[in-house]
């Protein structure tokens, strides 16, 4: 066979034996032979019955099936769905009920329950066995799931259970102020990027629902409108250099963060700015996680990747077209590349573009030797790069509404009172105060002011600051006080 | 209190949360209130057993939205908002636990476990947001949970008056050994800058015109690292050579720049615009042809593989998505891009083409009609191109699939989207002889509007088709394309002696919108045919000549409003006093309230005939009635003096329409002693 038509095949053949369709078959199958085989041991408790043997049988064959492409089956109930490894195993309608594992798993205060390939059907029979009697005995419920522990671990079996949380009413709860969400979402948004990413490597499923959570969090508190509304506290978050040494999750989650609030200044609906934030949130996903701003392509791959869809949506194709798109008019370096007429990605391809060559440009990368650009510098280059056709003028003005004269992180001079601060807010018009952070002599927060933007003035162009940890940190904890209702678990721990 | 102002629900959740845990008590010793959070507790779970069993547009769906609501509003009126917490216990009122059946845990443990720990319905919740609420269920219940999440769902909702909270925005109060820091202010070790990040600054050669800091890495700046300890002295030289500032000149350079920088509302009307412009398709096509352009240009590397193996499958999930549109966009770009392949890449062209045999997998086909009665309706409508691409000899399976929807509508939807776009074949052709009359019915249903010689000889020969039903369906599309043939043929179904046959070719005659019928319902209208048909299926046959609306019919069956076998006419009284309009019997009802006729009839009769006597038909009444004016009864038979009373009562009762006040008063002078004695005992009782 040539060498072509022996590539043809495997082609061909993988693409076949790797079917979703198949996979989820054999799932159903299995489910629906546990089901099968908990009912005839419900009613004939012997695994010498005849109907048990045949429940018995059929599920070792489904098993075994299984077992073909997965070394361990961890089969999950969750109220609606059977998910065996993390995969959903879809019901069908008019088809049966499945009530016996329903039972099992509800009856048992089962999770999930995790079955390795050495297992075999005698041992779950005789596991099943067990745990029927325990329903039968109507044992008091925190006995239930500890009596099922203790026969697995007397029987040395190799099946492994997780319980169902019981905690739920005796656990009493607060909500968490705007301020502690704003700082758990900007966490989480540079703390998730590591799952996914292990999950693009493992070639594993992407849980897109967590990301979109955290961007939909974010866009609520950006455009809440109100007096506690977070928007300046996350644009001040979004200036953050490298949040706990993560730089390109770092810099994906400030480009997420001002993508949104550029896109509320141009009136975006909340399904857009859901997209936007996503689409920028993913867009240099292909970046290895370690970068520290070596000029790397990764547009191909970022496509390739992103294009996966394994949920898909609008956002994620945007995510896509943006992650293979959005260095068409400049490097990864900021080096301009004017195109001979304008071309668009999308609309909030190029919304994302100016968000994310302001935060790549503005930031202190370990791998360069020059000096990053001023933040209002940044601004006045993007503008400037409207005129080569390399940005969408729109897209850099909602930019600048969205940060203002004096961008939060911007190193600001107060010459009424002979110090430099670090601008918290949004300066965008002459008749209303921002705050601004006073420094003092050893670059370390002093207190917060509020000034006019005529009352400040850009530091000379030759001098680059940056805060110290523990000024930023000082300035971050004066702008969000923690409440006093709720519970500060880091000073708990410290007394502790 | 909770503020009760009409802000999102979003917005309320802090709010309700503390009103809650501070009134949870008071709320719980109100033992009417828990029985009506049990119930609607009860209703949550019933709907989504529901979801699993029957589709999204079951109106019984309908019917839980209403009674939750209805619910809600119970509940509702002395609280601002009622709040249910989600546990792995079961839904509880803060910390009492809400005694409800067994099966309604799933429903909790389903919103527990998408991330729900709260969720709120506030004061003045509408039916359309419980239906919206029921929707986010349906999706997540029906379609893979991969594609849909409750949370998500919720949020694009935007809810004014359903609100929920998740795992993310509640911390336990008795954080201790393990606290989640998650929420706690960020630390020194996560700002720090890591390794290779040094000093807090950097400094250009000052003094020397100063610059700014170069956007090329490659020319690197002669920069002067420098610690904390510098910084004092640098920030005093940047004062050192401040100058003096004119406060105003400053404060209108900035307005200029503001004005002309900060983005407008021209630009912003011109960006939504342009986001319209672009909408969803848009960014199908831009992802597609960045999908195709790849594919094309990264073959034989690690992301050309991947864009492959993504392009191949790609239109499955977007199938089994509902997103039927964007599928078929991506197959026909899939098949142009395997064309192109051929030549070059031909592995890469087997590869999506053998990615197309999954449309004639019946697994596959059962599960897109599993699916089909929750897609949206515009997805519906698109289906038929779909299907045009299944392989031809699926087209059987197909049509007995399209029977076994529940929905008449969707059936239809989904005929009408296959006509639009099926060819004529053979294999279309060949179900016309199917066993199963309804494949033959969906199979002249898309031949019907085609323009092919093969089409009228395949009707033709159904007409010979063993089943009834079937040969008036094909006679029925025969009439489309020569009445004189099909109408005789039809005309000997609507008295076959098969019931469901004769039904079928009723409805086919009444639904042909041509004159060419009434003589044939002329003929069935006939009491001796009319004894033929079975009795409740005369009531259908008037009823569907009402419902049809059909004029032309309407004094058929005016007529045996005076037929003499008193069933026929009681049948014809029922149907026409349904019909919404009247005009068209108006000459039949003048005739049955000839008064010689009329005062034969039994009371109940009577009481139709009169019911009938309407503004709208006054006017062909005149004769009629102008003729009783000298009738009279007399001493031996009172009928006549019965009937005529009876008439006066509804004419009487229509006075304020000129028409009738000049009977009236015609009658009074028409000198007839009895007729004036009833019109002054009917004003009697109408003064």
């Amino acid at each position: 066979m040539s060498e072509e038509n022996n590539q043809q095949q495997i082609i061909s053949s993988s693409f076949f034996e790797d079917t979703e369709r198949l996979e989820k078959t054999r799932m159903y199958d299995f489910i629906s032979a546990l089901n099968a085989l908990l009912k005839a041991l419900r009613l004939y408790s012997n695994a010498s019955n005849e109907a048990v043997t045949v429940g018995s049988d059929k599920f070792s064959d489904a098993m075994k099936m299984l077992f073909l492409s997965e070394n361990v089956i961890t089969l999950v109930y969750n109220g609606n769905d059977y998910l065996i490894n993390d995969k959903r195993v879809k019901r069908k309608r008019r088809g049966p009920s499945f009530d016996e594992l329903e039972s099992f798993f509800l009856d048992l205060q089962i999770a999930s329950i995790s079955i390795p390939r050495l297992c075999v059907a005698g041992d779950i029979v005789n596991f099943a066995i067990h745990g029927q009697n325990i329903i039968k005995s109507k044992m008091a419920a925190d006995n239930v799931f500890p009596a099922l522990e203790k026969w697995i671990k007397d029987n040395k079996s190799l099946i492994s259970l997780t319980q169902r949380d019981s905690s739920g009413g005796e656990v009493s709860y607060t909500i968490l102020e705007k301020a502690q969400l704003a700082r758990l979402t900007y966490r989480n948004m540079i703390a998730d990027q590591l799952l996914f990413r292990s999950k693009i490597e493992k070639r594993q499923a992407m849980p897109i629902k967590k990301a979109m959570r955290n961007i939909q969090t974010a866009i609520d508190m950006i455009c809440d409108g109100s007096e506690d509304s977070q928007e300046t506290h996350f644009l001040v978050l979004s200036s953050i250099n490298s949040f706990d040494n993560q730089l390109i999750s770092t810099h994906m989650t400030n480009t997420a963060i001002l993508s949104v609030a550029a896109g509320v200044q141009l009136g975006i609906d909340r399904a857009l700015l859901t997209r936007i934030g996503m689409a920028a949130y993913f867009h240099d996903i292909a970046l290895p996680v370690d970068s520290k701003g070596e000029v790397i392509e990764h547009g191909s791959e970022g496509f390739a990747v992103l294009s996966r869809l394994n949920s898909l949506n609008f956002a994620m194709m945007e995510a896509a077209i943006t992650a293979g798109l959005h260095h068409t008019t400049y490097t990864f370096d900021c080096q301009p590349i004017p195109p001979e007429k304008p071309i668009m990605s999308t609309p909030l391809g190029e919304l994302i573009k100016v968000c994310d060559f302001y935060d790549i440009a503005t930031r202190w990368w370990p791998a360069r030797n020059n000096l990053p650009m001023r933040r209002t510098q940044a601004i006045e280059e993007l503008f400037r790069l409207c005129m080569q056709k390399c940005f969408a003028p729109v897209a850099v003005k909602a930019l600048f509404s969205a940060l203002g004269i004096f961008p939060p992180g911007t190193i600001v001079k107060i010459p009424a009172i002979g110090r430099l601060g670090c601008s918290i807010d949004v300066f965008k018009n002459t008749g209303r105060k921002g705050k601004v952070a006073i420094l003092d002599n050893h670059m370390g927060f002093e207190e917060i002011q509020s000034f006019y933007p005529y009352e400040l003035a850009e530091t000379p162009k030759n001098l680059h600051f940056r805060l110290p940890p523990k000024t930023m940190k000082a300035i971050l904890d004066a702008i969000a006080p923690m409440a006093s209702n709720i519970p500060d678990p880091m000073k708990k721990t410290k007394e502790i | 209190m909770v503020n009760t102002n009409k802000n999102k629900a979003s917005e309320q959740k802090r709010d309700i949360f503390s009103f809650f845990q501070e009134n949870a008590e008071r709320i719980f010793e109100n033992r009417s209130l828990l029985r009506e959070v049990n119930e609607l507790v009860g209703l949550f779970g019933k709907v989504l057993r529901g979801y699993r069993l029957y589709p999204a547009t079951n109106p019984s769906f309908d019917k839980f939205a209403t009674q939750f609501t209805s619910k809600l509003e119970d509940i509702l009126v002395d609280l601002p908002s009622i709040s249910l917490r989600i546990t792995p216990k079961g839904f509880m009122l803060r910390d009492h636990l809400i005694e409800s059946g067994e099966k309604d845990q799933e429903i909790v443990f389903f919103l527990y476990n998408d991330g729900l720990r709260e969720i709120f319905f506030q004061q003045g919740t509408e039916k359309s947001e419980v239906k919206e609420l029921f929707d986010c269920l349906a999706k997540c219940t029906i379609f893979a949970s991969e594609d849909y999440d409750l949370t998500t769902l919720l949020w694009d909702c935007n809810f004014s008056n359903i609100g929920y909270i998740t795992e993310d925005e509640l911390v336990s109060t008795n954080v201790t050994n393990e606290p989640d820091h998650a929420f706690s202010p960020f630390s020194e070790d996560e700002l720090s800058y890591g390794p290779g990040s040094k000093g807090y600054g950097m400094l250009e050669n000052i003094g020397e015109g100063g610059g700014r800091g170069s956007n090329n890495m490659n020319s690197t700046s002669a920069t002067v690292e420098f610690d904390i300890s510098l910084f004092e002295q640098y920030s005093q030289l940047v004062f050192k050579e401040a100058k003096s500032v004119d406060i105003e000149q400053r404060k209108e350079a900035l307005n200029k720049i503001f004005a002309t920088y900060v983005v407008g509302k021209m630009e912003i009307a011109k960006f939504d615009d342009a986001l319209k412009k672009n909408s969803d398709n848009f960014v199908v096509q831009r992802f597609l042809k960045e999908l195709s352009d790849r594919l094309i240009n990264t073959q034989g590397t690690p992301a050309g593989d991947e864009i492959l193996d993504i392009s191949a499958s790609i239109w499955q999930r977007l199938v089994l998505f509902g997103a039927i549109s964007g599928a078929i966009l991506f197959i026909k770009t899939l098949s142009t891009l395997a064309e192109k392949l051929g030549g070059s890449k031909p592995e890469y062209a087997k590869k999506i083409q053998d990615s197309f045999k999954t449309l004639g997998d019946d697994e596959f086909l059962n599960d897109l009609f599993f699916l089909i009665e929750d897609m949206p309706e515009d997805e519906v409508k698109a289906i038929g191109e779909l299907f045009t691409m299944i392989p031809e000899n699926k087209i059987g399976v197909l049509l007995s699939k399209i029977n076994d929807i529940n929905s008449k509508d969707t059936r239809l939807t989904i005929l009408k989207s296959l006509a639009k776009s099926i060819p004529i074949s053979d294999s279309l052709i060949a179900l016309t002889q199917n066993d199963d009359w309804k494949i033959v019915r969906n199979a002249l249903f898309l031949m019907k509007e085609k323009k092919d010689p093969r089409v009228l000889p395949a009707i033709r020969a159904t007409i010979s088709h063993p089943k009834d039903q079937a040969r008036v369906e094909a006679l029925a599309l025969l009439t489309e394309f020569s009445v004189e043939e099909a109408l005789p043929a039809l005309e000997k179904a609507v008295f076959s002696s098969a019931r469901d046959a004769r039904e079928a070719a009723i409805h086919k005659i009444l639904e042909f919108q041509n004159s060419s019928i009434v003589p044939i319902i002329n003929r069935v209208m006939q009491p001796n045919s009319l004894k033929k048909f079975e009795d409740d299926e005369i009531d259908e046959i008037f009823m569907l000549i009402i419902n049809y609306r059909r004029h032309d019919l309407y004094s058929l069956l005016g007529h045996l409003l005076v037929s003499p076998d008193p069933v026929l006419r009681g049948k014809a009284m029922r149907a026409i006093s349904r019909s919404s309009e009247l005009e068209g019997f108006g000459r039949s009802i003048a005739k049955a309230i000839e008064i010689g006729f009329f005062s034969k009839l039994k009371s109940d009769e009577q009481n139709a005939i009169c019911s009938m006597i309407k503004p709208e038909v006054f006017s062909d009444l005149t004769d009629s009635l102008e003729a009783m004016l000298h009738v009279s009864g007399n001493i031996f038979n009172r009928s006549v003096t019965r009937a005529k009373e009876l008439i006066f009562s509804s004419v009487f009762a229509l006075r304020k329409l000129s028409e009738a006040q000049r009977f009236i008063d015609k009658a009074e002078k028409s000198g007839n002693s009895e007729t004036v004695k009833i019109v002054n005992k009917m004003k009697e009782r109408y003064r």
